[in-house]
């Protein structure tokens, strides 16, 4: 049955940086500092939400997705698909692998689109094309005309931004083919130690800032990171379901699992090499990077310039309208700018290459394919996708629409179903000594009863809310209105004063499609399992 | 802020220390895959 392996990660350290690549990403350096941030929801109930959060979901999560992963690979199969298909050896088992096929492909479709922006904001900080004065009107311009923000199809043509999104998708395939250990292995082993670098020469920068404009000392980086790290009142946040689901929520995507990333990467693990140390180190270099470097760059130097009010506008407004801003207003802006967002880029490269892979794992072994024919066709179904995403790119509509159904509903959808398997269908006890097999260091035991217990009652939990909040549109209280319509069903089935929205529906429509299309594939490739 | 942070990176470095200083692959040595207790037994 064992399949012969033609790929292998070259060191243990390789692994765990391809991880943690995976893992460090936008949310890190944009997301979280703004969720800390969150006079409602943010402050010591946030972090102490956040930290539980990693212990029961975060954590064992990865732990399983690493074991199942290697397992996966002893079995000869590296795609989700495959691993499900070798646990559970029923006809419908590798079904349950279809979505950590989707989730990452799907979720290329519009990552490759911002990790572009990354790219041309760089470009532009470091030629001085972004040093655009102290008025936030033009920043917030020069967003609408990287993105298309105003019109569909704005950006495509030979405009800037759309030559920087070809090149910047090309390049993803062009390492991707280069392969595992040439490829992604080469591109984390250096980018991981250069983004470090990058953060700390920034995080030197915003530290050293002081105040700005002496005319207004209240507005320093010290008060930037009080405003931010202040606990607040933590036993009422605590008591706030809000700050749950938050918290959750962002250990859940910040971590990748449930993504279908961890368990194809664990899968080029040789059936002696830990997984234990090696998912702790990745998970750490992720909250090093989050908690460590992106808790205390962004927010602190946006506040320090800017004040608390540029600081409240959600993940793009911060890394795309305020920060350019307050680069411009800095000494060597135009230099330290173009450091900031080639550590985005970098970071968004190393998680976007990780998108690919369980796709061309997926293709090579469901249905024979060598690499150049798996990279043709993966090409081909994710240049499909972004011409949606950059087309439709008014509002960024199609773009919001993806990352609601794939990258927020699926991964969590995926997550809990791992958990369950691990517990269900791999068992718990087996699964226990499958991780510690070779393991460097032993998970406390304290984990086994939290692996088998607490995270799924946890996870299904969160789930339900995030289900019932964003979808069904509850106000997580039980006062009058207990739900109302949240914007991605309104843009489906439309609502009184919210027509629906004909590029959601031709989007969800095509994500649909996607998932039909993915489904015959995997009925495909079992046939081809079977007569192995 | 500091427990947070400082917890972070503590953990972060150990984990370091721990992968760089750990054992080695023994695979890795003229490509002679490691023969497990229940195989030689087996035999």
């Amino acid at each position: 049955m064992t399949q012969k392996k033609t790929e292998a990660w070259s060191s243990k350290i390789g692994v765990i940086m391809a991880v943690a690549g995976s893992a460090v990403g936008l949310g890190n350096f944009l997301r979280f500092p703004g969720l800390v941030a969150d006079k409602e929801t943010g402050g010591g109930a946030f972090l102490i939400a956040y930290f539980i959060s990693l212990l029961v979901v975060g954590l064992p999560i990865c732990w399983v997705e690493w074991t199942l992963g290697r397992f996966g690979g002893t079995q000869g199969y590296n795609s989700s698909p495959g691993i499900f298909h070798a646990i559970i050896r029923k006809p419908w088992g590798k079904y349950l692998g279809l979505l950590g096929f989707i989730i990452p492909v799907g979720v290329y479709f519009y990552y490759v689109v911002i990790e572009s922006w990354c790219l041309g904001y760089a470009w532009s900080s470091f030629t001085g094309g972004l040093d655009l004065g102290k008025d936030s009107a033009p920043y917030a311009a020069h967003f609408a005309q990287t993105t298309g923000l105003k019109a569909d199809g704005a950006i495509l043509g030979l405009s800037a931004p759309f030559l920087f999104f070809i090149g910047v998708f090309i390049l993803n395939f062009v390492i991707i083919y280069r392969g595992l250990s040439k490829g992604i292995e080469f591109i984390c082993n250096w980018g991981m130690p250069l983004l470090i670098v990058i953060a700390l020469v920034l995080l030197v920068r915003v530290l050293t800032l002081g105040t700005p404009d002496p005319a207004k000392p209240e507005l320093s980086v010290w008060n930037g990171l009080g405003y931010m790290w202040n606990p607040h009142d933590i036993a009422q946040g605590l008591s706030n379901p809000a700050v749950w689901l938050k918290a959750a929520s962002q250990i859940f995507f910040t971590l990748s699992v449930g993504f279908g990333v961890i368990i194809t990467y664990a899968s080029y693990l040789k059936k002696n090499d830990d997984v234990v140390l090696s998912g702790l180190t990745a998970t750490s270099a992720n909250e090093f990077c989050e908690v460590g470097l992106g808790g205390l760059i962004t927010v602190p130097a946006a506040f320090a310039f800017l004040g608390a009010s540029a600081v409240a506008g959600g993940t793009f407004a911060l890394g795309f309208n305020v920060l350019p801003q307050v680069f411009a207003g800095m000494p060597y802006g135009h230099l330290f700018g173009g450091l900031f967002f080639t550590l985005l880029f970098i970071a968004a490269i190393t998680s976007s290459l990780s998108m690919l892979q369980p796709g061309i794992a997926f293709l090579e072994e469901g249905l024979g394919l060598d690499r150049r024919g798996s990279v043709a066709l993966l090409g081909l179904v994710t240049a499909v996708g972004c011409t949606l995403v950059v087309w439709f790119s008014e509002g960024l509509k199609a773009l919001s629409t993806v990352d609601f159904w794939i990258g927020d509903i699926g991964i969590f959808l995926q997550g809990t179903l791992l958990i369950y398997v691990f517990n269900f269908a791999f068992g718990t006890e087996r699964g226990w000594t499958e991780a510690h097999h070779g393991a460097d260091i032993r998970i406390p035991s304290v984990f086994k009863f939290v692996i088998r217990w607490v995270s799924p009652a946890f996870l299904t939990a969160i789930f339900a809310m995030f289900v019932l909040k964003n979808v069904a549109g509850w106000n997580l209280s039980f006062t009058a209105p207990l739900f109302t319509p949240t914007e991605p069903i309104l843009d489906l089935v439309g609502g009184p004063n919210h027509p629906a929205s004909g590029v959601a529906r031709l989007t969800a429509f095509f994500l649909l499609l996607f998932g039909l299309f993915s489904a015959l594939l995997i009925h495909r490739a079992g046939k081809r399992w079977d007569a192995r | 802020m500091l427990i947070s942070v400082g917890g972070v990176t503590a953990l972060f470095v150990w984990c370091l220390y721990k992968v760089l200083t750990g054992k080695k692959p023994s695979d890795h040595l003229a490509h002679v895959e490691p023969v497990e207790q229940a195989d030689l037994e087996k035999r």
